[in-house]
């Protein structure tokens, strides 16, 4: 009986140890690195009955962006075209902390099928670590693979590190000022088209009791600290790598930081406010300004009277008033993971380009407020007036860059957005912080 | 002892070893390893040895002061608020004869719901411009408050912190209460004790054991506090005023990408609670609780 019991205790504990474990383990197709050969190479695997495969999915088209409509709309669509397929979509809202949380997924092995992520230094581990595949390895095996992409934004989504295509674009994004143009033309003023007619309406509105800029300076700062040096040292500055080079531009830009926050440009609770929380307070007409991309148009309730405009030069003459913070930053990527599994690679092919087909381009650029589409989509209708006067700006724009967290290291890009709202209450010089951003990309 | 041959004892204590080991002693391991490099991303590539330099940055760092000094007060908070509440609500219900299942209900309700809601909620409690206290303020006439300002906005955060747990501690103490015989009420009646001195002089000193324990929890449970903070008052708002140890290390790996110098504050934060959790222990048993 005693050595029944002994028996019995170490299997249970046997039992016990191996079933916590279970779910390190990956199943043998998951990480199976053999190559497969291509769906149709055979007639006898073309007759065979569909294996049903599960595909999960990550992208930015989650909470309340625009595109999420369409994106949700076409996976469903896709599933019913393929009904051995079913897609599981893990979409969020794209913050610093969904950023992270992709990278930690992929870092652990756990990363989705096809993911739709940013193109520039935050998909730097992705490339680095060899977690998701070229366009060009894809291409020699499917020669159909975004065929309707345009040249133009296969060139703008190249990842910087290496000048390869690793993800395949859908549309291009602008930023610039929502301006609520009702409240402008009650007070009488004209549009921030320059910047006395800007510092003009930061002021009248604040003696108005109307918040100038709707604006979480501790939350997300991060479209003014792309626009104060826009607007100090244009495009050429803005564009930039070497800090150290434009850092005049820098520093006067991001003291405009503190001229703001004393002329009582920002809410009372900008340090603590959530940008989510910022936008109803635009919406609400109690700000008559807000800062953000084209992804935002979707949220704005009132689209016939909220105009876009460029920020304006500061006076220096370094920048022209049509220059703009634009580009192609994202695309879909699939995972190397997807592709090196035989039961995976055909669906994740065939779901990337059920996602970019024209149409669905098409819709996505309409949903977004235009922008730039990567595909050629024809003429634009459908556009609201909010998403016409975006499109106008983005259209008639001289010079564009893109977002410096696309290419600044993540330790700066965190340390400066811990330092906005710091510099704007005066308690930190901007000198002192963009000297440390130059020592921390010296490092990086 | 049921069984003369230990080996069996540890053949059952075998899972419980593994995992400990696999899931919090190997991780810790790693952590000390991890605080001499500079690691700057996620995936722990890159790595370069660099000695006890994240120690020395530690010592110089303004932020890890200031979330050292926040997780102080809000400790102190929390054992008078948190610990404090909980015993007078639970000599208030365990008076109350009928209804004793409601209170435990309503009270340790809090406790289940998960910490992202009651941030979202407390989000919209201290909204300047849409939040239910500014709007109650206007009701009576009153000017909107600035609710998370730099000196407010530790206490603001502590506050659904101390109303969540209220509830755990609570029915701890309650669960204690109960446990003291009827018996020795029915004497301290016979002798003419009052409802005052009955708290005083027999239900506080029996239940000293559990009150001891609740203080350990709650010491040691408010350094690890992270969710609800981080989701009212992310990256130490305002102004880097309100980060403690926990919402610092978590912004200084998952979002500054710096795993070395994220790893380095765990290690600390391991350190800081081992020391406080000896001395707590040593105080409580000296005053011979």
């Amino acid at each position: 009986m005693k050595k029944f019991s002994k028996v019995l205790a170490a299997g249970l504990t046997g039992v016990m140890v191996l079933s916590s474990l279970a779910g390190c383990g990956a199943k043998p197709s998951e990480t199976g690195t053999s190559t497969p050969a291509p769906a149709a190479d055979t007639k006898q695997e073309a007759e065979k009955p569909a294996q049903p495969v599960t595909l999960r999915t990550v992208s930015m088209f989650g909470g309340t962006d625009p595109m999420k409509d369409v994106y949700e709309a076409t996976i469903q669509e896709f599933m019913k075209a393929n009904t051995n397929i079913t897609v599981e979509d893990e979409s969020a809202t794209a913050d610093e902390q969904w950023k992270s949380k992709v990278l930690i997924d992929f870092a652990a092995g756990n990363e989705p099928d096809v993911i739709f992520f940013f193109t520039d230094v935050n998909a730097q581990a992705l490339v680095e670590q060899n977690k998701v595949v070229s366009v060009e390895e894809i291409k020699a095996v499917y020669p159909d693979y975004a065929p309707n992409i345009t040249e133009a934004a296969m060139e703008s989504a190249k990842y910087a590190g290496d000048g390869k295509n690793y993800a395949v674009p859908v549309r291009g994004y602008y930023e610039g000022i929502f301006c609520n143009k009702a409240l402008f033309d009650q007070y009488g003023l004209e549009l921030p088209t320059t910047w006395e007619n800007l510092e003009k309406a930061v002021t009248t509105f604040k003696a108005n009791n109307i918040t100038p800029f709707a604006a979480a300076l501790g939350h997300v700062p991060h479209y003014f600290i792309e626009h104060f040096i826009l607007a100090e040292g244009g495009v050429a500055d803005h564009s930039n790598k070497d800090v150290a080079a434009v850092k005049d531009s820098w520093v006067k830009g991001l003291e405009l930081f503190k001229k703001f926050a004393d002329m009582g440009a920002f809410p009372i609770d900008t340090a603590t406010s959530k940008h989510e929380l910022q936008q109803e307070a635009f919406n609400a007409g109690k700000a008559a300004m807000f800062l953000d991309g084209s992804w935002a148009i979707g949220g704005m309730t009132d689209q016939e009277n909220t105009v876009i405009v460029p920020i304006p030069g500061t006076g220096n003459g370094k920048k022209d008033p049509s220059e703009i913070i634009a580009g192609f930053s994202s695309g879909y990527y699939i995972t190397r993971k997807a592709w090196d599994d035989p039961a995976k690679r055909d669906a994740a092919v065939k779901f990337v380009q059920a996602l970019t087909t024209t149409d669905v381009i098409r819709q996505f650029v309409v949903a977004a407020g235009g922008g730039a589409p990567a595909a050629d989509v024809g003429e634009i209708t459908g556009l609201s007036k909010l998403a016409a006067s975006g499109s106008k700006v983005a259209g008639e724009a001289t010079a564009v860059d893109g977002a410096i967290d696309g290419w600044l290291s993540k330790q700066a890009w965190d340390f400066l957005l811990s330092k906005v709202p710091v510099i704007a209450v005066g308690k930190e010089d901007a000198a002192a912080v963009v000297d440390k951003v130059i020592e921390m990309e010296k490092n990086k | 002892m049921i069984y003369k041959d230990k080996k069996i004892v540890w053949i059952f204590l075998l899972p419980t070893v593994v995992l400990v080991s696999l899931f919090l002693y190997l991780p810790f391991l790693a952590s000390i390893s991890n605080s001499l490099y500079n690691i700057p991303n996620l995936a722990g590539t890159n790595k370069v040895f660099i000695g006890i330099n994240n120690y020395k940055e530690m010592l110089t760092d303004p932020v890890i002061m200031t979330s050292v000094k926040n997780t102080f007060v809000m400790m102190i908070y929390t054992v008078v608020f948190e610990v404090g509440i909980a015993i007078v609500l639970a000599l208030l219900v365990d008076s109350v004869g009928k209804m004793q299942k409601f209170y435990r209900t309503v009270y340790f309700f809090p406790v289940v719901i998960s910490a992202t809601a009651i941030g979202l909620m407390f989000i919209l409690f201290y909204d300047y411009n849409i939040g239910l206290f500014n709007q109650v303020l206007a009701k009576f006439g009153a000017e909107p408050k600035l609710w998370l300002d730099e000196k407010k906005a530790l206490g603001m955060l502590s506050l659904p912190v101390i109303w969540q747990y209220i509830g755990f501690y609570f029915v701890i103490v309650l669960t204690g209460i109960a446990a003291i015989p009827e018996d020795i009420y029915e004497s301290a009646y016979l002798e003419g004790v009052t409802g005052f001195q009955k708290v005083r002089y027999i239900t506080l000193p029996l239940i000293k054991g559990v009150i001891r324990t609740c203080l350990i929890l709650v010491i040691t449970g408010t350094l690890k506090v992270f969710d609800l903070p981080w989701t009212i008052a992310p990256r130490g708002m305002p102004n880097q005023t309100t980060y403690l140890l926990g919402t610092y290390q978590y912004k200084t790996v998952y979002e500054a990408a710096r795993v070395g110098y994220g790893s380095t504050i765990a290690v600390f934060i391991v350190v800081v609670g081992v020391v406080i959790s000896v001395i707590v222990n040593k105080l409580i048993k000296q005053e011979d609780m």
